[in-house]
């Protein structure tokens, strides 16, 4: 296998399966479920292979640059550094996972069901790997359709309501987003001369401070309504509520990511200024976020809703961390995008598990399953457990290091003196994730069983046993051992801090509009030595190499 | 000897128009008429094609006849659309007047007519040309919406377009009888020369650039002049529909910027501020939202669409306001956006035919319910075009949006802001396109209700596989499409 | 010796409980008990013998002590790591390593909770027979032994923390052990929660000393303690010392383990656990994990009196209020509960009177005396048969049926009660002494006050200690057994089941341990001898290598030692002795051989009603805190589906569609209408172009303004530059003035001006205009920068600015103005059109000003059709004044300042 087109194999493999599966005959149920999962554990198989390169430079690896629509400078431009690499994989796994729980829930039209998940995978992993804005862009609209179509075909009563409004409050967001890219790309033409969407190019550029804030708030919203950050969250527990488990899994556990992963890909380093200017903002909502999701949650009477709502509350952690601009901080939000994946996937894969069984998903329904359901009750609390943040388990090691990240968060770049205040409400929100996940707990499994039909409830069967492990697994393995994922995005991350600060340092003294850095290469040079230089390169001067390809 | 080719076209359909009537005439109703008419209109486009791949240089042509008639690459360009449009929603009424048992010739004859209507108007380098052009072409295109005799509805929508549209025609026509009072020329180049100098009547020419930018209005549905569009829309057959959202739309356009560029071009009547620039951006801005808001509130979705179309010529009217500044760039976006939305229409159109069967139309959303279920194949091109309608990545329709926000920016300014109300006026449109999708698949039809079946007709089959394959294509790899507009676009400004 | 091993028994002291717990968690569901029974107490047994040989070793070593004592540290992996700023710029690792280390303090502490720990499974082993849960009960309390054991080997805070968490999930799972009761799982869930509101505290107190320290080694940062008197600063309030901070955050921590006011309302519902669970987790180990922590970091505590007069102060009023609580109590179990609570008072007040290693000595005999007294309980409701309570009023007797549980009973409540030569004799002893040495001494660490208060309370306390204890034991254990052949349901209390009518001794499983435990609070004082009397006290010296203490830290601490006799020891001796008699003899005397509570009878009904309601603390924390918590979090789960999805959502939803009816309202199929609708926008559009548009724009250079109105076919133009009225432009000769001069260029006079503006540079890159009038108006603070007052904590007065001829007058008051080179400006400044001044200094946060000239130009636009219009425009230009110039240049006088 050719490592230099690893990528675009990446994004074959589930194009080949949605291919396949297309021209399937619809009867063959089951054919169609092993099809679909086959190709996707071979996606993860192949995605395995990624970690192999050596991401201590921080630099961007498996590059691949073809020109796409050379009239604007736009290009395929695909590559994995240590941030996209755990996200990549996160997607990976969890797709299959998430197709794999709802092999018996999913009777109706297993077909046009498997065909969503493929391209939805196609559509996330693109999104994840696109150095090239516009093809971002296109993968991250492209998401929206399968995921629209799993919530409003497979959901639940109020499905169609709920798919909609996913997909308009999306939609809205990333339009003004796509104006501020197109903006963005027009100041990039009148400073360089020529056109392009390469993010490694477009990174150079330094923007006038007023021109500035509009687009950072443009990509902001687009990336906010994603996270969902308060007060743009409302479409999700809609969202969740009515979307199939295997579909909540993926919202959840992947989709919610690319927010985040927005704000740190494009949205900072391309606006430092603004980013500085609005980030203690940015971080006071998240704070909010944090407090409020978790109070949303614990009265909540849906155990699906108070997952949803939690899901507000832990992305407000990593928003957090986000801005902090420490190099911990970052590192641990990027940790704690894993974490959140694994936990809360798991958790709707367990809220899924009794959904099946019972039919509901009211706590009132349940208590004392734990007398009939041992083994589901020890999965659950141990993923509660997770999403407390139980030293041991992953969340622990993500939220730890956001909050020091936010603590420490001191200098001029970061929160400047707001950093302890912020820590102190934040760190708030680890009681109350104990609150509610420890009240979910109790509703559903101690107590008396109250109900007659609980009391035959059979527990765990193998397949979701099987769904499960994987992600137990990784709960304790990056709860005891982060060093495995830690130290392959650190690099990176560092990079970005130190380029974020050394930019920020440039427009501040000057934001006048100019290209700031390395100068540009021409613009049609071989992709091949791309591969080359991106492989070794320290990060800024990697960021150069692959800018200038 | 090769640039008669840049005229061939016209000739093809004038040709082929007569035969059918005299075929017609002899043996009456005969379903390959369908056939021959397509494979006219087909080649007529596929000449076009040639004549703009081999870059055919119009110099050799002489001026008598470029005198009335534009032979640059644009009108190529117009000529390829509106030929494949036409053609398009040819097969698309093979397929429905079989089924509707409404096959008569004439309908074809006035296809061709109305087309050749179209790519005269879009070509017309002289008013009075463009005159004959406009009601060439709307007077077959009266008849095609009043076709169904026995609908009130069709004959209703037929007797509106039809009055409205000569008391625009007579707008129109008072307009360019005052600027030939104010300038002494009916040619389009002279007529700027003259303006350029400087040496006409303000008063005169002021006014016939209101009255002639009103007259195009109506033909392209641009609010406040849009009224008689839905009706229309929703009354005629609905290869008559697509023909007029594509054909004539197309036409329209054409025909705007030639005038508004060619005879209005000079910085005076063109200024940012008190030229027809503002004025037509004013135009796009209440198009937009007008078409979007009311689209959101219709039950039919034939209506919904002639709302929809409306506000793509908001969309398109925004490019054609900027065209004053980039100039080439934003020629090139208007072209390239209809024909993305040529192929787009026809896709939807095509598969409401499609999924309406046994005779009845299937117009409202409610006759879809389901229907994504039973019939996912059938149901797939209409999923395509909406979306693409919608502007989605990626499929043609994005580029088209994408081109013209990026027009709109590179001008900057107030633009700017013009730019947002389109990409929030579309985001409140992607409500009625998604609720199609939401029937097709996520509803089920009353009890009771008449389940439609899927015609099976080769010709609309055809129709939407060759429509459908354009949008993807234009989606994934625009740029040969980009390329030929640009080019189109350089020889109609030299 | 080959110290690899014994690095290696460390790590295995911890893992075979874990190991342990995970079989037995995952499998023993499905083995048989004996297997389960042995993994469970052979696991505990091994890692018990692991510790003697580890601290055996450590032991011989101590002679060869360096600074910390002889210790072993074993580093397992890098956990993770933090990169701090470091101080001198760039960054500064912080490695966070998963490691052990056994010392003096952390050695005793391991042997206390591995062998109290083996005790008590083995009494379980009876104890728990006949539970379902048998193997599930064994895992968890593996799993606890082990985290505690992390908690109390790790080397650092992390690692601590996670023992620390660990346990208390053990006990949160624990407490609820009999789940299907909601009121048992309803505890463990309150005792979690208050655990983690505590943990809250614990995290924050280590930011805040990795930030100063920059590390998490305990012992990095004690070393580096003295450091840690610099202010703590929270935003931009100064929040005491770092100490202070770290100590009170630390010690938040320690309320919520260790069951301190506020946090301790969880420790009597704890007793809902199984009674080795209440013995072994919340009397002897766990909940002293708080005193374990202060004394780790006694070096920090030190260095902040405030933290240590809090902790004081409030581990004496735990210790009263708690104990006052058990008096009234009837249920055997709750008042160990509290006395628990008041006993960890005991600890923390030692602590707080900086006798740290007293009070650790009381956490070690602590663990004896309240470990067997629970377990005594506990065999006392094996014998009656009930797993709930023992309500001591029905009990009696129990010495002659039961007298091994009697006897031991006996021995663990002198101890406790503090009966002269018993451990908790010294313990107690040790404790009242540093209150009573602190009240006395010449430079206290905190305050006198504070060693008077602690001394006092702490003497009460023990007082109501002796008298609950022996009420107790009299009750339950002397005169006629009150349950013999009654029926519950007769008994009144609804919540009551019969209690066996003949109860008979527990089995040996049960009772050896009960004689171990007693042994040893009988024996134990024997450590810690009163130097006083010229003894060694062995503890003292053994725990100085690990704990700080007041007499290293105060001038003259050897001295204190070996003062022998002094009045501060008299006092505290007195108030001991004193206090255990007066409560033995009390309770003798009012329950000895009785049945009926004549002490209730002697106290006033409602005080008496009020303690036995435990002061109803729970209510007012229901009340005042949980009730209003959850009731704003149901408004939040309300609003948010209600106000805000309305708001962001459906509002916006609503509207788009109802304008879309309204909008086909227009389209109403009549054709006249439509047509009507066409000639409207036909005169609109006619409109735009009959009306002529002038779209004045310009920008000043200097002196000079270039100006450019929009072309518009057959415009004509005539311009007034200074706004006086007259048409300046073209030449006055055209009739009208209206000519074809579109962008003219006009050079501007000083006498031209209408004004005079101050540009005020902000942030986003825009200019804010101030227009300049004769009285003096303050400059607005939103457009100053941020720290523009010269001394932010007087109340500052803004400056102000007016017009004095030709100059402009800026007043500085309380802000700080300097000149471009840097010269800070006097009280008043000069300024003429062209200056520049500076407000803040410039190194700080400053923002430029600059004098300007204010211009206005008029231009009037005439087209074709003969309609016109005119625009103005403002304009700022810079005309330094001629030497000679008119002073009289007249002013507008505009009211507010002008936002470009």
């Amino acid at each position: 296998m050719n490592s230099d087109h690893l990528l675009s194999l990446l994004l074959g493999v589930p194009a080949l399966g949605a291919f396949v599966v297309f021209f399937m005959p619809r009867q063959w149920a089951r054919a169609l479920r092993l099809t679909s999962v086959g190709f996707m554990l071979a996606e993860l198989g192949l995605s395995f292979s990624l970690s192999s390169a050596d991401y201590t430079d921080g630099g961007y690896h498996f590059v691949e640059k073809v020109s796409w629509i050379e009239t604007w400078g736009i290009s395929y431009h695909l590559g994995v550094d240590g941030i996209s690499l755990w996200l990549v994989l996160l997607t990976t796994l969890l797709t299959p996972i998430a197709l794999f729980v709802s092999w018996t829930s999913i009777t109706t039209k297993v077909k046009e069901y498997a065909l969503s998940f493929l391209l939805l995978e196609l559509a996330m992993l693109g999104a994840f790997i696109s150095l090239d804005v516009f093809l971002f862009y296109v993968f991250w609209e492209l998401m929206l359709v399968p995921m629209y179509f799993i919530i409003g075909v497979w959901g639940g009563p109020e499905r169609v309501y709920a798919a909609v409004k996913f997909f308009i409050y999306t939609m809205v967001g990333s339009l003004l987003m796509l104006v501020a890219i197109l903006y963005l790309v027009g100041a990039y033409h009148e400073a360089s001369g020529h056109y392009s969407f390469d993010l490694l190019e477009l990174r150079h550029l330094i923007i006038p401070r007023a021109t500035q804030i509009w687009l950072f708030l443009a990509f902001i919203l687009a990336f906010a309504i994603k996270v969902p950050m308060f007060p743009f969250h409302t479409w999700l527990p809609d969202a969740h509520t009515q979307a199939p488990t295997g579909g909540s899994v993926i919202l959840a556990a992947v989709m919610l990511k690319l927010g985040t992963y927005g704000f740190l890909r494009f949205a900072m380093p391309l606006f430092p200024l603004a980013s500085q200017l609005i980030g203690p903002t940015i971080a006071l909502f998240a704070i909010i976020g944090i407090i409020y999701g978790a109070w949303a949650a614990w009265v909540q009477k849906d155990a699906k809703k108070l997952v949803a709502y939690s899901s507000v509350s832990h992305m407000g952690f990593i928003a957090l961390g986000l801005f902090s601009m420490t190099n911990h901080g970052v590192n641990g939000s990027l940790l704690q995008m894993l974490n959140h994946g694994v936990s809360t996937g798991a958790l709707f894969i367990l809220v899924g598990v009794i959904y099946e069984r019972r039919h509901t998903r009211l706590f009132s329904e349940f208590g004392g399953l734990a007398k009939v359901m041992p083994w589901y009750a020890l999965f659950f609390v141990v993923v509660s457990l997770s999403s407390i943040g139980l030293p041991g388990t992953n969340g622990f090691v993500g939220e730890f290091m956001i909050l020091v990240g936010t603590f420490t968060s001191n200098a001029e770049v970061g929160f400047g003196p707001w950093g302890r205040v912020f820590t102190l409400f934040a760190a708030t929100g680890v009681i109350f994730a104990a609150v509610y996940m420890l009240h979910a707990v109790l509703k559903i499994f101690w107590g008396p069983i109250t109900h007659k039909a609980n009391e035959t409830l059979k527990d765990l069967t193998f397949r979701e046993v099987a769904a499960l492990l994987p992600l137990m697994a990784l709960i304790f393995w990056i709860g005891l051992y982060p060093a495995t994922f830690l130290d392959r995005s650190e690099d990176a991350v560092n990079g970005f801090v130190q380029d974020f600060n050394a930019k920020y340092e440039a427009s501040k003294s000057d934001d006048s509009l100019r290209l700031w850095g390395e100068p540009e290469a021409p613009a049609d040079a071989p992709p091949a030595d791309a591969v080359a230089q991106g492989d070794d390169a320290p990060s800024v001067a990697a960021a150069a190499a692959g800018g200038a390809r | 000897m090769n640039e008669w080719l840049l005229l061939a076209p016209l000739g093809i359909l004038a040709l082929t128009g007569l035969g059918i009537m005299l075929v017609d005439a002899f043996a009456p109703g005969r379903a390959e008429l369908a056939s021959v008419t397509t494979t006219a209109l087909l080649m007529a486009g596929l000449i076009s094609v040639v004549a703009l791949v081999a870059g055919v240089q119009p110099d050799q042509m002489p001026a008598t006849v470029r005198a009335f008639l534009a032979v640059d690459h644009a009108g190529l360009f117009s000529d390829v659309v509106i030929c494949g449009g036409a053609a398009l929603s040819t097969l698309l009424a093979g397929g429905y007047l079989e089924e509707h048992h409404l096959e008569r010739g004439e309908y074809y004859v006035l296809v061709i007519f109305s087309t050749l209507g179209a790519m005269i108007l879009a070509r017309a380098s002289d008013v009075i040309t463009l005159f004959i052009g406009l009601e060439t072409m709307s007077l077959g295109v009266y008849c095609m919406i009043a076709y169904r005799r026995t609908s009130t509805r069709a004959t209703e929508g037929a007797l509106k377009y039809f009055l409205l549209g000569s008391f625009a025609a007579a707008i129109l026509l008072f307009g360019t009888a005052l600027l030939y009072g104010a300038t002494g020329h009916t040619e389009l180049v002279e007529i700027g020369r003259v303006l350029a100098a400087g040496g006409a009547d303000a008063r005169l020419v002021l006014l016939a650039l209101a009255l002639i930018v009103v007259g195009l209005a109506f033909k392209v549905s641009a609010v406040p002049f849009h009224m008689w569009t839905p009706d229309a829309y929703e009354g005629a057959p609905t290869p008559t529909t697509t023909f007029m959202a594509v054909a004539v739309k197309t036409a329209g356009f054409a025909i705007m910027l030639r005038v508004l560029i060619t005879a209005f071009g000079d910085p005076i009547s063109a200024n940012p501020s008190t030229g027809w620039p503002p004025l037509i951006a004013g135009i796009a801005v209440i198009t937009m939202i007008y078409g979007n808001v009311a689209g959101l509130a219709q039950t039919s979705v034939k209506r919904m669409l002639a709302y929809s179309s409306i506000a793509h010529a908001g969309y398109i009217l925004v490019a054609v306001a900027v065209s004053y500044a980039a100039r080439e760039q934003a020629v090139a976006s208007v072209l390239y956006y209809l024909m993305a939305y040529t192929v787009s229409n026809v896709l939807a159109f095509g598969s409401l035919i499609l999924l309406g069967s046994y005779r009845k139309e299937s117009v409202s959303y409610e006759d879809l319910a389901g229907a994504g279920r039973r019939h996912p194949l059938a149901a797939l091109p209409l999923v395509i075009g909406v979306l693409s309608l919608m502007g989605f990545p990626p499929t043609a329709g994005f580029f088209a949006k994408y081109y013209v926000l990026t027009t709109a920016l590179s001008v900057g300014g107030g633009m700017v802001w013009v730019a947002i109300i389109l990409v929030l006026s579309s985001a409140l449109g992607a409500y009625y396109y998604l609720k199609v999708i939401v029937y097709l698949f996520m509803k089920e039809p009353q009890a009771g209700a008449p389940r439609a079946v899927p015609m099976r007709s080769g010709y609309v089959a055809f129709a939407l596989v060759l429509a459908g394959y354009f949008v993807i294509k234009m989606g994934v790899t625009p740029e040969p499409y980009l390329r030929m507009a640009v080019d189109a676009a350089q020889s109609f400004l030299s | 010796m080959n110290e690899l091993l014994y690095e290696r028994a460390l790590v295995w002291i911890i893992l075979l409980p874990l190991i342990g717990a995970v079989l037995n968690g995952l499998l023993g569901r499905f083995a048989d008990k004996n297997l389960v029974s042995a993994l469970g107490v052979g696991s505990v047994a091994g890692s018990f013998f692991l510790a003697l040989v580890c601290f055996a070793h450590l032991f011989t070593g101590m002679d060869a002590a360096n600074e910390h004592g002889a210790q072993i540290a074993v580093t397992a992996y890098q956990w993770f790591h933090l990169s701090l700023p470091a101080f001198g710029g760039g960054v500064h690792e912080v490695g966070i390593d998963v490691r052990f280390l056994m010392d003096a303090l952390s050695g005793l502490m391991t042997l206390v909770v591995t062998g109290v720990g083996l005790v008590i499974h083995v009494y379980s082993l009876g104890y728990m027979k006949e539970d379902p849960g048998y193997a599930r009960f064994f895992a968890y309390l593996n799993l606890f032994l082990a985290s505690m054991l992390i908690l109390v080997l790790g080397s650092n805070l992390p690692v601590m923390f996670v023992g620390w968490e660990g346990v208390g999930l053990c006990s949160y799972l624990l407490i609820g052990f009999w789940y299907q009761t909601p009121a048992f799982a309803a505890a463990g869930k309150k005792a979690f929660i208050a655990n983690r509101i505590g943990d809250f505290g614990v995290l924050i107190g280590m930011f805040i000393l990795v930030s100063a320290a920059g590390s998490f080694e305990f012992a990095d940062i004690n070393s580096a303690a003295p450091s840690l008197t610099q202010p703590f600063f929270l935003g931009t309030w100064q929040m005491g010392t770092l100490a202070t901070a770290a100590g009170l955050f630390l010690f938040l921590g320690c309320t919520g383990k260790s069951a301190q006011i506020p946090l301790y309302v969880w420790l009597p519902d704890a007793m809902a656990g199984p009674t080795p669970v209440s013995a072994l987790i919340h009397a002897a180990t766990m909940v002293t994990a708080g005193v374990y922590l202060t004394c780790r970091l006694s070096p920090v505590f030190m260095q902040s009196p405030v933290a240590m007069g809090v902790i004081a102060v409030i581990g004496a009023s735990t210790a009263l209020l708690a104990a006052s609580i058990a008096v009234a109590q009837k249920e055997m179990k709750r008042i160990l509960a509290y006395s628990t609570v008041s006993q960890l008072g005991f600890m923390f007040a030692a602590v707080g009177v900086g006798a740290f290693s007293a009070g650790f000595y009381q956490v070690f005999t602590h663990a004896f005396f309240k470990a067997c007294l629970f377990l005594g309980a506990g065999s006392v409701m094996h014998a009656i048969g009930s797993h709930t309570d023992a309500d001591i009023f029905r009990l009696g007797g129990l010495h002659k049926k039961m007298p091994k549980t009697s006897w031991t009973f006996l021995l663990a409540a002198c101890s406790i009660a503090g009966v002269p030569l018993f451990a908790g004799f010294f313990s107690k002893d040790g404790i009242l002494l540093g209150a009573s040495e602190l009240a006395y001494a010449p430079e206290p660490l905190s305050a006198n006050w504070v060693g008077w208060f602690v001394l006092v309370a702490l003497s009460l306390a023990a007082t109501m200690t002796a008298f609950y204890m022996f009420r107790m034991y009299f009750l339950a254990f002397t005169g006629e057994y009150r349950s013999a052949g009654e029926e519950g349901a007769a008994h009144g209390a609804h919540d009551h089941h019969a209690y066996d009518p003949n109860p008979h001794e527990s089995p040996d499983t049960m009772t050896w341990p009960l004689i171990i435990l007693a042994a040893g609070a009988v024996s134990l004082g024997l450590l810690g001898l009163p130097t006083e009397w010229h003894l060694t006290n062995w503890w003292q010296g053994w725990m100085g290598h690990s704990i700080a203490s007041v007499h290293a830290a105060a001038e003259g601490a050897e001295g204190a030692e070996e003062s022998g006799l002094t009045i501060a020891y008299w006092t505290a001796l007195a108030s001991g002795v004193l206090a255990m008699a007066v409560g033995i003899g009390a309770a003798y005397k009012l329950y000895y051989n009785r049945a009926d509570d004549r002490f209730r009878d002697a106290m006033p009904g409602r005080l008496y009603q009020l303690m036995a309601d435990k002061w109803r603390v729970d209510e007012l924390y229901q009340r005042v805190i949980l009730g209003p918590l959850a009731g704003l979090a149901t408004f939040v789960g309300w609003i948010d589906q209600t106000f805000v999805d309305m708001l962001l959502t459906r509002i916006p939803s609503k509207l788009a569609l109802l304008s879309g009816f309204v909008a086909t309202r227009i389209q109403n199929g009549r054709v006249y209408a439509y047509g009507a609708v066409m000639t409207v926008g036909l005169a609109v559009v006619s409109w735009f172009f009959v009306t002529p548009h002038p779209n004045l724009e310009g920008q000043a250079e200097g002196a000079t303004a270039h100006f450019e109105a929009a072309a518009g076919m057959g415009y004509a133009y005539r311009w007034d530059f200074d706004s006086d009225g007259t048409w300046d432009a073209p030449t006055q000769g055209s009739e009208e003035g209206f000519g074809a001069e579109r962008s003219p260029s006009h050079e501007y006079a000083f006498s031209a001006l209408r004004g005079r503006v101050l540009l005020i540079a902000q942030p986003d890159g825009d200019d804010a205009r101030v227009l300049v009038t004769e009285e003096p108006r303050p400059l607005p603070a939103s457009l100053l920068p941020a720290g523009w007052m010269e001394d932010p904590t007087g109340d500052a007065t803004l400056p102000s600015v007016r017009l004095e001829g030709t100059e402009i007058v800026l007043r500085r008051n309380s802000a700080v103005f300097s000149t471009p080179h840097g010269a800070i400006a006097d009280e008043e400044v000069h300024l003429g059109i062209g200056d520049h001044v500076i407000v803040g200094r410039p190194e700080t946060s400053r923002t430029d000003i600059a004098v300007r000239g204010l211009v206005e130009a008029t231009v009037e636009v005439e087209n074709a059709f003969g309609n016109r219009a005119h625009e103005s425009l403002e304009l700022v230009v810079n005309v330094p004044p001629e030497r000679s110039e008119p002073a009289q240049a007249r002013l507008t006088t505009a009211t507010d300042e002008v936002l470009r």
